[in-house]
């Protein structure tokens, strides 16, 4: 009686089925031989199957069976049928599954520390808004608290690595010393530092110890130099530890790279006074958060008791991984799984038109198998094989489109998305896709099998081919279902259609630069390296001026289209002696050596650029741009004006430096030489136009560069084309996901149109049948069918062009703004959308067409 | 499942088992040794002892060995288990006082 026994026997016996059930087969016809009469034995066929069933495996035959029918029927008559739901689903489970891998990395997944429930981030909060958000009097709040293991202060910026020749641009994380032991990631090699290392130790990222010291174990210990102080290697961090997420992401600027390299600790503790704008903190177990905010709020109170001056500030805290995500991100990524969710139902619902059409043409099939004593179960059991073999089929192809996009799709917004190295193929992304294949599968059988259960099968069976067994309401609802498809893919293909438009007006929109050929080169020094003057920057103009193939070359402190925002209220701008201005508004300072304006291909309109004449020593010059011109100095020739900043000896072309979208901002341009004092720490930027393929020439640059000085490092070397590509990339990116959306919502409407309008043709099938018997040709009941599509198009497009209008309000509040498709794109994406019906309303047409009616007649 | 040779549910494999307790046998030889001793009172649909014997064998009551047939066909002789011999026990009883409680009935006036 032991069950494991008798399931042991039962495995036992599936794995030998056949040689068990040969020898049953020789025993049974031995012992019928013996028989002198063989009808005392009884019914071998029916004996044996009693036999088999026996050891229970019945169900498993029944599903194989099932399985193989489904294929062989699916693969014979049906091809359109299955592909198209085949494909369908594919579309929606893909893109379900996509975009809920993305919601899985960023919003569902655990950070990837231990205990990241105990992690939280620590803002500052203060009855004034305006002064920002930082947390103050740290030391204070670490004495007092009894809920908190540690907290950790850090930031990011950027320093310069100098060994040997090589100066290097890194990101560098400075943090207190519990930052490590907060987060808990143990390091790959050597170790982390703590509170008992001095402020000279490092720790590396794996990527850079692989790019920087190839990998070698033996760099621990070692001795690395930061902007001319030097500090040991204690440990290097493994590729999975990113945290601070997008560290470049937290400077603003050029070249702002996404991984941390180096983590160091602060020179110095923090003092109180000290305005730290990242905060991360580790609870100790068992405290919950709002346990932890009291005794925050706790705290503060007291300091704002002791302290002076301290604004009433407090401590708000939330989960570090809510933190890293901003709210405006979050809220994106649900929109988009919303939407690709509605997708999945869309496509759900062709399917199951789809497959009643199938049903209607296959109804007298299956009421031969009822007659001949298939069960409505087993019946129903075959259908919902058959819906779960489509169901995973498209469900597998649908997981290979998942794969390839989610790959391409990491890769494309790692520099937007905090935590997309995390967007990956987990248990739950998998769980969550064979939930949708399995909801979909039983979902898609229900109907079909509702119908056949409700039928009777001898009624079928006399009747003639399929009646509808559609209710008026029913057939409604299956109509709105290809309208709203088609409204939806006219409205997404109509706001594709728009972006597409704009990023092309965009593309040719003049950015007031000439940027064929012309290559750009950030250069830095390690801090506390101050030249007295601006001689090497000029000298590098000069030394690289003068190699061969190069037309011009310039320093720029920024780059048009990469970063602006170095502004002064142009308040006090006016010609000596006047007085100040009644209208006050901002203008844009540049600074930049002779050679820059030929270099940037930036027209001079009147007087001249700088040149070695405009020295510290001479008469302060500057050059304005047009727009400054005409807002600073209405009316009058600005050649010769004596301003508050210097003499206008020149004015040049307007250049788009905030954007291709927006309007030139007014920009005053000053020499190096004359402001040295002002920027003599500052990054500068090199702007070489060379007579062709600039890229050829970088290495002659760069040594030109270290040939004046050595100590010079080189990064974010990029042509400018691609500096005014990059800025349109959010264009770019709204483009894509558009595009995506658009493509995947024709395809959906694509097989709404088959599904339905192939159920509407089979299910009056006689009728045409009667039609054409009676003399109808034959394309007069293609085109009435096609009529039908045409007509359902036809609304879908005119609610589609209702809900564009109506939506238009929201495009204003867009991430980018795009204006309003014009009628000739409405019309482009219109007969695109009717093509597109047409073409699956073909396939049933037809067949409609081709209908036999004498033999259709006949069968009745 | 309903029989039509008057059996109830269940006897079969009890006779099946009885009749194994005297030693191996074959299919054949296993409905020839019912038929016999139940002086032909028993005469089943003899192809109905397979299903049965394969019951039996889940069960884990009997085991099948190969076997040679008397006309040199090759057959599977079965075996009583010791968990098998323990089963016959408990059929045993069981029908004995399914019997008993029958009779008892019937008797009554």
């Amino acid at each position: 009686m032991s069950l494991p026994g008798e399931w042991f026997r039962r495995v036992r016996y599936l794995l030998n089925r056949r040689r068990e059930d040969d020898l049953l087969r020789h025993e049974m016809e031995a012992h019928r031989e013996r028989l002198g009469d063989p009808r005392r034995f009884g019914n071998v066929a029916l004996l044996r199957e009693d036999a088999r069933d026996v050891w229970g495996w019945r169900w498993l035959d029944d599903f194989g069976q099932d399985l193989r029918f489904a294929a062989r029927t699916l693969g014979r008559g049906q091809r359109p049928y299955a592909a198209t739901a085949i494909l369908t689903l594919a579309i929606g489970v893909g893109s379900a599954t996509a975009v809920f891998s993305v919601v899985n990395g960023l919003l569902l997944r655990p950070l990837p520390f231990p205990h990241p429930d105990r992690l939280v981030a620590l803002h500052g909060s203060t009855p004034h808004p305006a002064e920002g958000t930082q947390v103050t009097n740290l030391p204070i709040y670490r004495d007092e608290s009894q809920v908190f293991d540690a907290f950790a202060a850090y930031d990011v910026g950027a320093r310069y690595i100098s060994e040997g020749n090589l100066v290097e641009r890194v990101m560098v994380v400075r943090t207190e010393p519990e930052f490590f032991s907060i987060l808990g990631v143990p390091a790959l090699y050597g170790r982390t530092y703590d509170r008992a290392d001095g402020p000279t130790a490092v720790v590396s990222s794996e990527d850079f110890w692989r790019r920087r010291f190839g990998s070698n174990p033996g760099i621990i210990g070692q001795p690395l130099t930061l902007d001319n102080h030097r500090y040991t290697i204690v440990g290097i961090m493994p590729d999975s530890f990113q945290f601070p997420y997008r560290a470049g992401a937290l400077l603003e600027g050029p070249a702002a790279q996404q991984r941390s390299h180096l983590w160091v600790p602060y020179e110095q503790p923090l003092s109180p006074r000290a305005r730290l704008g990242t905060v991360i903190g580790r609870l100790k177990a068992n405290v919950t958060l709002p346990e932890a905010q009291a005794e925050l709020d706790a705290i503060a109170a007291h300091v704002a008791a002791t302290v002076p001056n301290n604004n009433g500030r407090r401590i708000s805290i939330e989960p570090l991984a809510r933190s890293v995500v901003a709210p405006a991100m979050r809220r994106l990524v649900l929109l988009f799984f919303a939407a690709v969710v509605i997708v999945l139902a869309l496509a759900c619902a062709n399917i199951a038109n789809l497959s009643l059409a199938r049903m209607m043409a296959r109804q007298r099939e299956v009421a031969v198998r009822a007659s001949l004593g298939a069960s409505t179960s087993r019946l129903g059991r075959q259908l919902l094989t058959e819906s779960l073999f489509i169901a995973f089929a498209g469900g597998a192809t649908g997981l290979l489109l998942a794969w390839w996009t989610v790959r391409r799709l990491a890769i494309a917004v790692a520099a937007y998305l905090p935590r997309a190295h995390e967007i990956v193929f987990d248990w739950r992304v998998f769980l969550f896709m064979f939930g949708v294949c399995m909801a979909v599968g039983v979902t898609v059988a229900v109907a079909p099998v509702l119908l056949v259960s409700r039928s009777d099968p001898r009624a079928s069976l006399y009747e003639s081919s399929a009646q509808s067994t559609m209710s008026r309401r029913q057939r409604r609802l299956r109509d709105a279902l290809v309208v709203a498809e088609v409204a939806l893919a006219f409205v997404l293909g109509a706001s594709a259609a728009a972006t597409f438009g704009e990023l092309r007006q965009l593309q040719r929109t003049d950015p007031g630069i000439d940027t064929h050929s012309v290559v750009t080169v950030h250069i830095g020094k390690p801090r506390g390296v101050v030249p007295l003057d601006s001689r090497p920057l000029y000298d590098i103009v000069d030394r690289v001026g003068q190699l061969p193939g190069v037309r011009a070359a310039g320093f720029v402190q920024m780059l048009p289209l990469q970063s602006w925002g170095w502004a002064a209220n142009a308040i006090d701008f006016v010609v000596r002696g006047r007085p100040q201005r009644n209208d006050e508004f901002t203008m844009e300072l540049r600074f930049v050596t002779p050679g820059y304006f030929e270099a940037m291909g930036i027209p001079i309109r009147r007087g001249r650029g700088f040149s070695a004449v405009d020295i510290a020593t001479n008469p302060r010059v500057i050059i304005v741009n047009e727009t400054l011109a005409r807002r600073a100095f209405p009316g009058e020739d600005p050649i010769g004006l004596v301003t508050t900043r210097g003499t206008i000896v020149g004015t040049i072309g307007d250049v788009r430096q905030a954007g291709l979208d927006r309007a030139p901002l007014p920009e005053l341009y000053t020499p190096i030489a004359q402001n040295w004092s002002q920027i003599s720490d500052l990054g500068m930027t090199l702007v070489v136009r060379a007579a062709e393929r600039p890229e050829s020439m970088i290495d002659a640059i760069s040594f030109a560069i270290h040939d004046v000085d050595p100590g010079e490092a080189i990064f974010a070397v990029k042509t400018m084309d691609t500096v005014v590509r990059d800025s349109l990339s959010g264009f770019a990116i709204a483009l894509s996901i558009l595009s995506g959306f658009a493509i995947l919502a024709i395809a959906l409407a694509l097989s709404g149109t088959y599904g339905v309008i192939s159920y509407i043709a089979s299910s009056r099938m006689r009728e045409f049948a009667i039609r054409v018997a009676l003399g109808s040709g034959a394309a007069r009941v293609s085109r009435y069918v096609l009529g039908r599509a045409v007509l359902l198009t036809g609304i879908g497009l005119a609610a589609g062009l209702v809900v564009s209008f109506a939506a238009m309000p929201l495009l204003g509040a867009a991430p980018v703004s795009v204006d309003a498709p014009g009628p000739f794109t409405l019309l482009i994406v219109g007969t695109l959308i009717t093509f597109v019906a047409a073409m699956a309303a073909l396939v049933p047409a037809r067949r409609a067409a081709r209908v036999d009616p004498i033999a259709l007649l006949r069968a009745d | 499942m309903p029989r039509d040779d008057g059996l109830p549910p269940g006897t079969l494999a009890l006779l099946i088992l009885r009749v194994l307790a005297s030693g191996p046998l074959h299919g054949y030889a296993i409905a020839q040794r019912i038929a016999q001793l139940s002086k032909d009172e028993l005469s089943v649909e003899e192809g109905s002892l397979y299903p049965a014997l394969q019951r039996l064998l889940l069960k884990g009551w009997v085991k099948a060995t190969a076997a040679v047939s008397d006309t040199g066909r090759a057959v599977r002789e079965y075996r009583l288990t010791d968990d098998g011999r323990k089963q016959l026990q408990l059929e045993r009883q069981r029908f004995r006082r399914m019997n008993r409680a029958i009779e008892a009935i019937l008797e009554s006036a």
